[in-house]
């Protein structure tokens, strides 16, 4: 019988554990707001991953990630239980960074103390800090590592589980339960400086094959925290302070190790993309210096986030160094919603006259996000935000400047300022307790399953006017020739069919407090067809699994084809 | 729909269109048909939108995403065959 050994697992969770059982929630198209090219399953792990198997590996432990959530997607008939069964390890690690994993990480980590009762399990991330309390207290959980930078606590908690010991009261930032109830080491360990101080190591992706319609693309996360305070976002400098309890709420990672980072690409550096996360948080002096590295490395492409209009110098400098992608996101054209989002640093005017100096110094391409969920925001704030999308694409002609809308989903982030003074501004929470969110992921429509309405916008609100926005704009992209006709039609099919499905539902529950047979069977179709593939809104067309930077590269196909089961085909595979 | 153009004809166009939104102008000179277009990161996904939308209008043939294959989007060369071929069926 096949095997994989490590000291420790780092197991990522889809969002629902076992979604491919489930024909009684709808994974409904935008469900996952489609910013990015993943599935409403949520198959990427945290990249500060990256860093705890590096840190680990230079103090001789060896820690393997295996992304339980994409091999269940690219291999339906994948038998979690078996594959588990088949990982050996004393410890299992498990993401609750972000809340989408909060049902899917509790119920994987139940299975694997099913299998392997005497396996510690161990949780981390920003949302397992914000939870760490009520997270500690499932059975399936044994310790919660609390920070933005674990990599110490867990090496220390690591070498404690492999010498064969338990007592963990001298390593910091640890709760787990005892016979006597929660016990905490303290929440002391928290660098001020050199964040996740290893480099990460991408020669893994080196030789994944480059398809057409799925780029390789890679991260960079130079920071931890932010300079920014935007109300609705769980990393802000409200929620870092409110969360984290520090008065720092910006962490640097040092320079020459993203440097180390990119370097480790290789060759394939010439093929490959770069999302520069938290790219707005640096200054112009690393921010050029990062420019330098990509230029000498011949990355492709980078894509930069921005929340101030990028000055020339820099502009000058991106368009210089690669194929500069810049990401905008002032989230409503209204000056009043910008603002209070926590953007409004410039306006649309500002922008229009921003975009053609972009252009001219070279940047390929402007992308402009609105967001839907926002304060003061309500319907026609909405389609004036589209209409304004359709002013944007003809006074640009499409790609140079594209404008993008998405809702806020599944939940406003726990530990954010709308979220801990709702009332201030404007917003109604649903959810407050880590097991009500859990609950919420598994609500048979999405708009139940979201946190917050506002004063401006209710539950189902958001979930209509994201359907009515989004046709809207894919419909102007295709009369302006932005996409082809065919992948429009597709997506006005798509959102056609979800919203017919979201009505039935929402018919049968009110009428019979259930849902038929026949309504569960077509759920169920729909679920395989949304889930056989991952999209996102610029590339709004199917694109396969495989490829992408987080999709599992530790079980190798051997052990997957000892591990599925080909009965499981008929009812699980993607139509 | 106009007449057929020749591959030769569909093949200038692409070179010229990739040349010019994806290569700056290609001042070296180095784009030709057999340059391998995603091996050298010319074609990212959002390159090869682009060029789709424009195959699609500039030459009025379908192109089904089961057609984006990498052997079809290996170089110019092969894509002026594949739209060269789509232009004959439909005119057929």
């Amino acid at each position: 019988m096949r095997e994989l050994k490590s000291d420790m697992f780092l197991m990522h969770a889809p969002s629902v554990f076992d979604f491919r059982e489930r024909d009684d929630l709808l994974f409904a198209y935008l469900s996952d707001s489609d910013s990015v090219n993943v599935t409403s399953v949520y198959e990427m792990f945290p990249i500060g991953w990256f860093s705890i198997k590096q840190h680990l590996a230079e103090h001789d432990v060896q820690c393997d990630i295996v992304n339980v959530a994409s091999l269940m997607l690219m291999h339906p008939d994948l038998n979690v239980e078996e594959l588990v069964r088949r990982l050996d390890a004393p410890i299992f690690g498990f993401d609750l960074h972000w809340m989408t994993q909060c049902h899917g990480a509790i119920e994987l980590a139940k299975l694997v103390k099913r299998v392997h009762p005497d396996a510690l399990t161990v949780f981390g991330g920003i949302s397992a800090t914000y939870y760490a309390e009520e997270l500690a207290r499932y059975d399936a959980v044994d310790v919660v590592v609390q920070g933005y930078d674990t990599l110490e606590p867990v090496r220390l908690l690591t070498e404690e589980v492999l010498r064969g010991g338990r007592d963990f009261r001298s390593i910091p930032n640890l709760l787990y339960t005892t016979g006597d109830g929660i016990e905490s080491t303290g929440f002391d360990h928290k660098p001020a400086t050199n964040y996740n101080n290893v480099a990460n190591d991408w020669s893994y992706y080196q030789k994944t094959p480059v398809t057409p319609l799925a780029s390789k693309l890679i991260m960079t996360l130079p920071n931890t925290g932010c300079a920014h305070d935007c109300g609705w976002c769980g990393g802000s400098r409200f929620a870092y302070r409110n969360i984290m309890d520090v008065r720092k709420t910006l962490v640097q990672k040092d320079h020459d190790l993203i440097v180390e980072e990119l370097s480790t690409m290789g060759e394939a550096a010439k093929h490959t993309s770069i999302y520069a996360l938290q790219c707005y948080s640096e200054n112009k002096t690393r921010m050029h210096q990062y420019l330098d590295a990509v230029h000498e490395f011949g990355y492709r492409s980078v894509h930069f986030e921005q929340f101030n209009l990028t000055p020339d110098d820099t502009l000058k400098k991106m368009g210089e160094s690669t194929d500069a992608y810049i990401l905008l996101s002032p989230e409503s054209h209204d000056p009043r919603i910008s603002r209070a989002s926590g953007r409004g640093t410039y306006t649309m005017e500002e922008m229009e006259r921003w975009i053609p100096r972009a252009l001219d110094a070279g940047v390929k391409g402007v992308m402009v996000w609105f967001f839907i969920g926002m304060p003061y925001q309500d319907r026609q704030s909405v389609m004036d935000t589209v209409a304004y999308s359709e002013h944007l694409i003809r006074k640009f002609k499409g790609w140079p400047a594209l404008p993008l809308i998405c809702p806020m989903v599944p939940f406003l982030d726990p530990g954010c300022r709308f979220f801990e003074e709702p009332e201030k501004h404007g917003y109604r929470i649903f959810h407050r307790t880590l097991e009500e969110h859990r609950q919420a992921m598994i609500e048979p429509m999405w708009y139940r399953r979201l946190n917050y309405e506002t004063r401006w916008l209710s539950r189902r609100d958001l979930q209509d006017v994201s359907y009515e926005a989004i046709e809207r704009l894919v419909r102007i992209k295709g009369e302006y020739g932005v996409l082809p006709g065919e992948f429009c039609d597709a997506v006005l099919e798509t959102i056609d069919q979800t919203r017919r499905l979201l009505g039935e539902m929402e018919r049968a529950l009110t009428l019979d407090g259930r849902l038929p047979a026949s309504l569960r069977e077509e759920m169920r179709a729909y679920n395989r067809k949304i889930l056989a593939y991952s999209s996102d809104q610029i590339l709004p067309m199917p694109r396969p699994f495989g490829g992408r930077w987080f999709d599992d590269a530790t079980v190798p196909a051997e052990l997957i084809s000892e591990v599925s089961d080909p009965s499981r085909r008929q009812v699980h595979s993607p139509a | 729909m106009t007449a057929t153009p020749e591959r030769e004809e569909i093949a200038t166009k692409l070179l010229a269109f990739i040349r010019e939104r994806f290569l700056s102008g290609d001042p070296q000179g180095e784009l030709t048909g057999e340059t391998p277009l995603l091996e050298l990161g010319i074609l990212n996904s959002l390159n090869t939108a682009t060029l789709i939308a424009y195959m699609v209008e500039e030459f009025e043939v379908k192109v089904p995403l089961h057609d984006v294959t990498p052997e079809a989007f290996k170089n110019v060369d092969n894509l002026s065959s594949m739209v060269h071929e789509r232009r004959r069926s439909a005119d057929a």
